[in-house]
């Protein structure tokens, strides 16, 4: 496998957790969460404390990293979200008390780092993390079990939202909270669970992210407008539409400014930025609601028929 | 009502304490002999950003020798003290400008710092419209080089360390060098420089040349494209050893190394840096990255402070950052001290005033430096900044350390090599 292509592997994978985590919460609770950058720092951090503290591959601190991602979460919704939502608080307003939720973490970072830094002797300014890494099948591991990660923790997530009880009383929440709380859903924990899961999430991205670029404290901040894009590329209202969208935000910042700079010369690797956010716009011109917004089994479905025509005609 | 209660006990505490503050000046000892004035010097380093590691240096330096400002100052009984303030400019201009803006708004005229040419740039017409005086230890961009505005810097321009970096190719026996940049104020300045020199060193410049948003962290895309550059050259018949790469970078120089390892043949072209990249602690501290700089002999440029006086204190500085940070200082870190001894002892003469601070800089700084300075001699220009420097080489050893193998006599164009890299 390329380089190029394996490290864009993991920064896709990375963000269609963030970016699904992002959709997750804005559905639920109508919260764009700009928390998520500092969330995903933190998660990053987690692993590379670990890492280098503890010893061992970083891969066994994922789970670490979604826990605290989810308590950062929990504390997000109790302390700003919840009394905010109760106040009847519109969009902008929620959106912007987790802007100052980002800041206290990422001052929180700092302060770490400070730590880090002058007590423990490190680093922990700018890490790459791919020296605690080990090499699978001839590549970097990361560029196999991320992808893995994030595939078996959105399968699952499918599952526990298609499986389980609390999972439907999820989704029926999310879909219509007034109905669903006259039916007995209590919607105060279903919305608690979207900030565990979704703060979990970001920490969880932030971790495999740092696989793919390097560790800084702003880390999460330099790439939120992707997390976003990605979930605005998905339509913001279907989170297997956010997964995607991030998933493919991520992988044409790789594999497509590539492609692009092989064909059109250096000088696009400028505008690398560029390139899955014109690609976003785009998409949403002619695709309003985003990825989850294209009739997929309509145009399969079309596909489908046209290959068998042809097969038909062959014979 | 227990609402109320609450509101009604926050309002008393507002009152109360709004009342304590009131009665301060009433309160306390009887006047005695006046206290001593305290000025201030801001010193705009990048604790976070890709300088960060040189950036906690020069704090760490600064506040020693305000520290020692204080005790000559205690010493000698004078009237002031110096007090310092440590602002991050997350080596980012906009947050640099407002941290310069911010403070001047507190009525601090003299700032040690910023360390990174575009900062610096982004200071530079508010200073001059301000009469702000601010002193970078490690602005190297040619760019800034003017004359009679607010800026010095004591360092040398680039105009003369571009020449230091292509004459290692020429040593080295590049026939083709290809260019990595920064795209900033000072990667645009130091790449022209050195590719000037190169050509009229004889060497070729590759036409595709790689410069990068300086906000780039993953260089995964660059190693691709770098990887076919060399592919393109060895088709054309150029042996590997006759390619040369020369890399201006800062400490984003480790996930850079990081990303080209992947590619074996870049391991057998020669590889050139810069005083972006010379004693990078974050280099040292990444494994892939320093063996790749290590079987590659990847040498960079620094200033190379002057022969130590029997007074200097580069030996004292070098020992503090050694004993606080566990790790050698970078060269610019001892500018850093100099420039708060030059600051502190111009205001001693003439108060906090910046246009005659300003006035009597150059002759202070000559006359401390000579003595003391723990950068060697600062002779400013002109233009304001360091007039002469050679420039050490500096190579990572297979001990994990920064070794000095030459250094490059600007006067004479020609290096002078300790260990014979080439």
């Amino acid at each position: 496998m390329a380089p190029w292509l394996a490290t864009g592997l993991i920064y896709a994978s990375a963000l269609a957790l963030t970016a699904g985590g992002i959709t997750l919460l804005y559905m639920s609770t109508r919260t764009f969460n700009f928390a998520h950058a500092s969330m995903a720092t933190l998660g990053f951090y987690v692993v590379y404390s670990g890492a280098v503290l503890g010893g061992g591959v970083p891969y066994k601190y994922f789970p670490l990293a979604f826990l605290v991602g989810g308590v950062l979460g929990v504390i997000c919704y109790y302390g700003l979200n919840r009394p905010l939502l109760r106040r009847g608080a519109v969009e902008i307003t929620l959106m912007m008390s987790t802007l100052g939720y980002d800041l206290i973490l990422l001052s929180v970072i700092q302060m770490y780092c400070d730590y880090l830094t002058f007590s423990r002797k490190l680093f922990p300014r700018r890490v790459s993390m791919n020296v605690f890494d080990f090499e699978l099948f001839g590549v970097n591991a990361a560029s196999v079990i991320l992808p893995l990660v994030a595939i078996v923790f959105l399968t699952g997530l499918h599952l526990f939202l298609v499986k389980t009880k609390f999972g439907v009383a999820m989704r029926a929440t999310i879909e219509n909270p007034v109905l669903a709380g006259a039916s007995g859903i209590n919607s105060d924990r279903v919305y608690m669970s979207a900030w565990i899961i979704g703060g979990g999430m970001a920490a969880l991205g932030g971790a495999a992210m740092s696989m793919a670029v390097t560790g800084t404290p702003v880390l999460g901040m330099n790439s939120i407008p992707f997390m976003f894009a990605g979930a605005i590329l998905g339509g913001l209202h279907s989170l297997y539409g956010g997964i995607l969208g991030g998933f493919v935000v991520g992988l044409t910042e790789y594999a497509g400014v590539f492609y692009l700079s092989q064909k059109f010369g250096p000088w696009v690797l400028g505008y690398r930025m560029g390139v899955p956010l014109l690609l976003m716009a785009a998409t949403l011109l002619i695709f309003p609601r985003g990825l989850a917004g294209i009739p997929w089994a309509v145009l399969f479905g079309n596909l489908a028929g046209i290959a068998g025509k042809k097969r038909g005609a062959k014979a | 009502m227990k609402r109320k209660f609450v509101v009604g006990i926050v309002c008393l505490l507002a009152v109360a304490l709004i009342f304590a503050g009131c009665g301060k000046k009433a309160e306390g000892p009887a006047p005695g002999p006046a206290a001593p004035t305290t000025h201030t010097i801001v010193g705009l380093f990048p604790l976070t950003g890709v300088l960060s590691t040189f950036g906690e240096n020069s704090a760490e330096v600064a506040k020693l020798a305000a520290a020692d400002v204080n005790e000559w100052l205690e010493k000698e009984n004078k009237n002031w003290r110096l007090r310092i303030v440590i602002e991050d400019t997350a080596t980012d201009p906009p947050t640099g400008l407002r941290k310069m803006q911010s403070w001047f708004g507190e009525g601090v005229k003299f700032f040690a710092g910023p360390q990174a040419s575009g900062v610096a740039r982004e200071c530079l017409a508010f200073a001059n419209a301000n009469k702000i005086l601010f002193i970078s230890p490690s602005s190297t961009s040619p760019a800034l080089a003017i004359a009679d505005d607010w800026l010095f810097r004591f360092c040398t321009s680039d105009a003369i360390q571009g020449p230091a970096v292509a004459k290692m190719a020429q040593e080295a026996g590049v026939e083709q060098l290809i260019f990595v940049w920064r795209g900033d104020t000072w990667g645009d300045g130091l790449q022209k420089a050195s590719a000037e020199a190169a050509k009229k060193f004889g060497i070729n410049i590759y036409p595709q040349e790689l410069r990068y948003d300086p906000m780039l962290e993953d260089f995964t895309v660059q190693a691709a494209s770098l990887n076919g550059y060399v592919n393109d050259l060895v088709s054309k018949g150029v042996s590997l050893d006759k390619i040369g790469i020369t890399v201006i970078s800062f400490e984003e120089i480790a996930p850079f190394f990081t990303a080209v390892n992947a590619y074996p043949q870049l391991k057998q072209v020669k590889w050139f840096g810069s005083d972006g990249t010379a004693m990078s602690a974050a280099l040292l501290a990444d494994p892939i990255a320093s063996k790749f700089a290590i079987e590659t002999k990847f040498a960079s440029t620094k200033n190379r402070p002057e022969a130590a006086t029997e007074k200097s204190r580069y030996d004292y500085v070098r020992q503090h950052i050694q004993k606080t940070l566990n790790r050698d200082t970078d060269a610019y870190s001892y500018n850093t001290y100099d420039i708060i001894w030059s600051l502190a002892k111009a205001i001693d003469e003439v108060g906090y005033d910046s246009e005659k601070v300003k006035a009597i800089l150059p002759r202070v700084a000559d006359e401390w430096t000579k003595v003391h300075g723990a950068s060697g001699h600062v002779v400013l220009n002109e233009a304001g900044d360091r007039a002469f420097a050679d420039y050490n080489i500096w190579v990572i050893n297979d001990k994990l350390e920064w070794e000095n193998v030459g250094y490059y006599d600007s006067r004479a164009d020609k290096i002078n090599w300790s260990r014979k890299l080439y």
